[in-house]
């Protein structure tokens, strides 16, 4: 990766013998915004390190976080005066990692907050949302967190918006099987069960079903715009995809919702046809910084 | 000749080298335990964090107990990982906050560091006292240490009751059903076997009290 863009990127390399994927261009003029998780194919969590998104990314095993302790020398070396984000999914090796890993930085004087994002409305029925896992929507936030840092904001100003931002965040994944002609939506990334099953219906039903789903939950003010950002999951083809993505546009057009759509191969986490759906519901503020696309080294959001 | 009402860093570091030497010495047993249970690596993570810390504490010198135990907790977190690492660092690191510029700890204050990372631990980890975790020994261990430290012991009644109450701990958890952690899966299949995380709680205070009494028979 640091040949493809030594223009963009640079590694941290921490004590314990692993690294992390830092912004070059980072200069401390603003809070950090540093995400971490475990590794998955495609470009989220590395590729997302770039101008006007995270500036750092720390990555771990497979479906497993990040060590505490390079946490906390990434965030020690990248805090400096204005602190830092730490970005990540509700997951348990995860909070138990970040939430460590600000300790440490607290025992030596750096400022930091925790961004813990719960956005899996699959689980709205059993658990409130402070208590989901996160999912596709944390690439929003990192978009979101990079323009409030940015814009000159204080590390805990950028951390209320954010916090507020995740609570109007929603998400759902929806599978198809192209021979039985089933469709799953909210089957988690471990394969736990989805939460309905559909059959024998066109794809402007499943699509429009996913989306009602999330709607539901989050339930859109009228100052707000709704941003959707679509997943394409392996086995579903880039066309594919962006017809799902016009036929989420006839929707909210027919609802009469303001939107902003993108779509691409963002995490690659499961072998089959389908996507995830995450829509934010952005607030004034958050549009400032929504709008603007970020075209990045393989995916524009 | 030792002083029995406080501890100082010098004994601390061979009563810790002591514990990593039950840690590692127990690998074989812990590993067998959480095949059962678990994924089968605790035991070995543990001594891969437990050898480390021992070779740390041999090799470094400390200013005051905040430095020993900070460096003991994040030595044992950069060598474990995971969810262990990041449990047994806390164990260490927890309570730490009132130890700066400490160069002896009353029985008292040892009690309050133990009681301290426990708590710090049960708000991380998110868990309670029977659930089956290393929270079942470690708890007991905290609360009989205060008991303990109020009545009036001294440094080596108060690690006696701390060793005897985290294997009561230990023990009993194996009629726990697991109510959070990779050992929730195994539900019923779990009782009758005791949590790892809360048998090497279990080995650590014993680790303390064996080499502590050691020191105490030797007059040193």
């Amino acid at each position: 990766m640091l040949r493809l863009h030594p223009e963009m990127w640079k590694k941290f390399r921490g004590e314990c013998g692993s690294a992390a994927l830092m912004r070059r261009n980072f200069d401390f003029s603003a809070p950090a915004v540093i995400i971490s998780g475990g590794s998955a194919d495609g470009p989220f969590l590395h590729g997302f390190v770039w101008d006007g998104l995270a500036d750092a990314a720390i990555v771990g095993g497979p479906h497993s976080a990040p060590n505490a302790y390079l946490i906390y020398e990434t965030a020690k070396y990248m805090a400096g005066e204005h602190g830092a984000l730490l970005i990540y999914n509700n997951f348990m090796g995860d909070y138990l990692n970040n939430d460590l890993a600000q300790d440490l930085l607290r025992m030596d004087g750096i400022r930091t907050e925790q961004i813990i994002l719960t956005d899996d409305t699959a689980m709205a029925g059993k658990y409130p949302h402070s208590e989901r896992n996160g999912r596709i929507g944390m690439t929003m936030i990192t978009k979101l967190a990079s323009g409030l840092a940015q814009s000159g904001m204080s590390l805990e100003e950028c951390a209320a918006k954010l916090r507020y931002a995740n609570e109007r965040l929603g998400s759902l994944s929806m599978h198809v099987n192209l021979d039985t002609k089933e469709v799953f939506y909210g089957v988690g990334t471990s394969g736990e069960p989805g939460i309905r099953t559909e059959k024998n219906i066109d794809i402007q039903n499943a699509v429009e079903i996913a989306l009602e789903y999330v709607l539901n939950e989050l339930q859109p003010r009228e100052d707000e715009k709704l941003y959707l950002l679509i997943n394409r999951m392996e086995n579903i083809s880039h066309f594919d995809s962006c017809r799902m993505a016009g036929i989420a546009a006839d929707y909210f057009e027919r609802m009469g919702y303001p939107f902003a759509i993108s779509v691409g191969g963002y995490l690659f986490n499961q072998a089959v046809y389908g996507c995830d759906f995450s829509i934010l519901c952005a607030d004034a503020e958050m549009q400032k910084h929504m709008e603007k696309k970020i075209f990045a080294d393989s995916f524009v959001i | 000749m030792m002083n029995k009402s406080i501890i100082t860093i010098e004994e601390m570091r061979q009563l810790l080298i002591s514990a990593s030497d039950q840690i590692i010495d127990g690998e074989p047993m812990l590993t067998k335990l959480d095949l059962q249970i678990g994924d089968g690596d605790h035991g070995i993570g543990m001594k891969a964090g437990f050898s480390a810390l021992k070779t740390m504490l041999k090799e470094t010198n400390f200013d005051d107990f905040y430095s020993f135990f900070r460096e003991s907790g994040i030595t044992l977190l950069r060598q474990m990982g995971g969810a262990s690492g990041v449990i047994f660092c806390t164990m260490f690191i927890g309570g730490i906050d009132i130890l700066k510029g400490k160069t002896e700890l009353t029985a008292s204050e040892l009690a309050e560091f133990f009681s301290a990372g426990c708590s710090e631990i049960r708000r991380r980890g998110k868990a309670k006292p029977g659930q089956k975790t290393m929270v079942d020994a470690l708890q007991p261990a905290a609360d009989a240490m205060t008991e303990a430290a109020a009545a009036g012991d001294g440094i080596c009644e108060v690690l006696r009751a701390g060793m005897d109450a985290s294997e009561a701990g230990a023990e009993a958890s194996a009629q726990m059903m697991p109510g959070i952690g990779r050992s929730r899966h195994f539900e019923s299949a779990a009782l009758n076997i005791p949590d790892p995380g809360a048998v090497s709680v279990s080995l650590i205070f014993k680790g303390i009290y064996i080499r502590y009494a050691e020191l105490m028979r030797s007059g040193m």
